[in-house]
């Protein structure tokens, strides 16, 4: 069981004039996937090379812990306990799938039995029986993936990190791919997942942080998520279009419409209560779930969520 | 890997096998096939014993161009040539203009052959003065006998060894080149494995980067001694058969063979500092191609030393490509006067230099080494 603690983990590359990453803390307990999600050139990539250790963090600190002991000698536990899954396919195309996983596989310090098993369980997990022969270059985009994560998986780490894992694949490939990181999941493998398909974080991470300018911010799928919509049948008074501009994450999006992000049921109950003062005439009401999608353009800072 | 890469193969034994056939070749040309390019114009008809002179040039295998444009080299003759050129102490006889294509070798043989025929108009008329020659009998003759006179190859004996001069300077030198092409393999390997994040994955298995790189280096060096021992196989037995010359023998190569230890290991130290230094193709192929064609001209291996200004031959003796090229001939006519321990040593201390640098290099390579 290990626990991974961010702590107030700044980072400033040499020749930037501002912070990379800029007071992060966050907590990643095991066993859980951690969606990490933001633009390009939000720090995703910086503070994934801190976890790894490539980097040092110039302020503050990152704190693995197992079974509640904190780890001495990060470097050894990182190269034992941690694997990474690059965007690229970091294997070698002129060696077979076979060749590759045997490479790598000697490279885990196992005796040639143990070897032979974690060999056979990634080519399983990640059903690579078909393409064992063939030329890693010649494989399909889907193979190049799993493969990608197959030599990952050799050393049977406890934490994965996962960058676009299914960037580039076909729909079964994809499926595939999921369906294995679900699998992860209930061996309790941390998982920290970064990818651009907000629907696939949505589905598969427990958690999830956005990274902005070098912030991060935690989204709460639950309760982050619900959007009030309200139609009035006319337009609205001033003094009511005050009123209700007045709540959290209140605006009028349109002469006669409302629309909420609701974080608590008290905010909902106080929508309800000033509705039903105006006396306004309601044409419809919809409280649904906002999608992450919503949720993250609307942090970019775009408005028009409508067209999404 | 390497074997099933194509360009590694074409860079580390199609390019030396290729070189070493053309240069061997375009080498192995004798005197007169040179002349057969070269012709001469002369600028007014010649005149009495202008035309002997002129004669004598033919005699030496020249032939005539009908104007200067075409020409190798333009003759004027001065107009005193027919008083003066019997006396002692005459200047300008002869002006000779060379044409911008005609190389330097060229110009010296011609030079040479001007004063050759020179010398034999001169020995012409005075053995006619005292009649030493019949002047009655047919000018052919009478230049065959001054031929025959000024003729002093006999008086010299060139002592040659069995293998032609042309092999024992072109093969070894366009070997070394080919080995220490190394360089292009090794680099494009680590900028593949940084650019496709294998550097990063393989940063966090329980390996030491050092021991990785080196195992690495380990294996190339494996690579540059089988392409060592093709390269003087097809080198020096084959490529004497192509040019007609004759091939080395085993026992020559099994004195050759054991420099390869030195030879590829310094190639491999020396690639390795471009392969921790450069990162991306266009660098490898610009830096490590570029500064081995540099060596290589420096070496003397384009441009023959003993043809270079006395500083570039001095320069040339720092060259690694030098050193290994010189131990290769050395140990081609293997003689106990041969200093192939000072090669070695040079070559050994070139080595662990350049391992050094290399190290260096790789650990702030490793150390720059993040996630895309």
């Amino acid at each position: 069981m290990i626990d991974i603690e961010v702590k107030n983990v700044s980072y400033q590359y040499k020749e930037a004039q501002r912070l990379s990453l800029e007071s992060i803390s966050l907590i990643i307990p095991s066993g859980i996937c951690l969606g990490l999600i933001g633009p390009n050139g939000a720090g995703k990539s910086t503070l994934l090379s801190i976890l790894s250790g490539l980097l040092q963090p110039s302020s503050g600190s990152i704190r693995f812990s197992q079974n509640n002991e904190q780890v001495v000698n990060q470097r050894h536990f990182i190269q034992e306990n941690i694997a990474l899954v690059p965007q690229e396919y970091a294997f070698y195309f002129p060696l077979s799938v076979m060749q590759n996983l045997e490479y790598f596989a000697s490279l885990c310090g196992y005796s040639s039995a143990q070897q032979q098993s974690a060999i056979q369980r990634v080519i399983q997990e990640c059903q690579l029986e078909n393409v064992l022969t063939q030329k890693s270059k010649s494989i399909s985009g889907g193979y190049k993936r799993r493969l990608n994560l197959a030599i990952a998986l050799l050393k049977d780490p406890q934490v994965l990190y996962l960058d676009e894992p299914t960037v580039g694949v076909d729909p079964v490939s994809r499926k595939a791919i999921l369906a294995l990181i679900e699998s992860l999941k209930d061996q309790h493998k941390t998982i920290i997942f970064t990818s651009h398909m907000l629907s696939e974080i949505e589905a598969h991470c427990d958690d999830i942080y956005m990274l902005k300018g070098g912030k991060a911010f935690q989204f709460d799928k639950i309760q982050s998520n619900r959007l009030l919509k309200v139609t009035f049948t006319h337009t609205l008074a001033k003094a009511i279009k005050l009123k209700v501009e007045s709540l959290t994450g209140c605006h009028i999006s349109q002469s006669n419409t409302l629309e909420c992000q609701v974080q608590k049921d008290e905010t909902l109950w106080q929508i309800m209560q000033l509705l039903q003062q105006s006396e306004i005439g309601i044409h419809s009401m919809q409280l649904g779930q906002n999608s992450l999608t919503d949720h993250y353009l609307r942090l970019m800072g775009s408005h028009d969520t409508a067209e999404h | 890997m390497v074997f099933s890469d194509l360009h590694s193969i074409a860079v580390l034994f199609i390019m030396p096998v290729t070189f070493m056939l053309l240069m061997t070749f375009a080498m192995s040309g004798r005197q007169s096939d040179m002349l057969d390019s070269v012709s001469i114009y002369v600028e007014q008809p010649p005149q009495q014993y202008e035309k002997l002179y002129v004669q004598y040039l033919t005699k030496l295998g020249y032939h005539f161009a009908h104007s200067s444009d075409s020409a190798t080299a333009t003759l004027s003759f001065s107009h005193s040539f027919n008083d003066n050129v019997f006396t002692s102490g005459a200047k300008n006889l002869l002006v000779v203009t060379f044409s911008a294509n005609a190389s330097i070798p060229v110009q010296t043989v011609i030079q040479q052959h001007l004063e050759l025929s020179f010398a034999r108009v001169k020995l012409h008329l005075y053995m006619l003065e005292t009649e030493e020659l019949n002047a009655d009998l047919p000018l052919e003759q009478q230049m065959e006998q001054i031929v025959k006179q000024s003729d002093t190859s006999e008086l010299i004996k060139t002592k040659t060894g069995s293998l032609s001069p042309v092999i024992s300077y072109s093969i070894p030198s366009w070997l070394v080149f080919g080995i220490f092409f190394i360089v292009l393999p090794i680099s494009i390997t680590l900028v593949n494995e940084r650019q496709s994040g294998t550097l990063i994955r393989l940063k966090t298995f329980p390996i030491n980067m050092y021991t990785y790189f080196f195992t690495k280096l380990t294996a190339f060096y494996c690579i540059s001694l089988a392409q060592f021992l093709v390269l003087v196989f097809i080198g020096l037995r084959l490529v004497p058969l192509v040019v007609d010359s004759a091939p080395i023998t085993y026992s020559q190569i099994l004195h050759i063979i054991p420099m390869g230890l030195f030879i590829c290991f310094s190639a491999v130290c020396f690639a390795a500092i471009f392969s921790a230094l450069v990162k991306s193709f266009e660098q490898a192929i610009v830096l490590g191609g570029g500064v081995n064609i540099i060596l290589a001209a420096l070496s003397g291996f384009m441009v023959p030393l003993d043809v270079m200004p006395a500083s570039l031959r001095e320069v040339a003796q720092l060259s690694p490509m030098y050193w290994a090229a010189e131990l290769i001939k050395q140990n081609m006519f293997y003689t106990t006067a041969n200093n192939s321990a000072q090669q070695i040593m040079l070559l050994c201390l070139f080595s662990l230099a350049s391992l050094g640098v290399a190290s260096f290099l790789f650990s702030r390579k490793i150390r720059d080494v993040l996630w895309n």
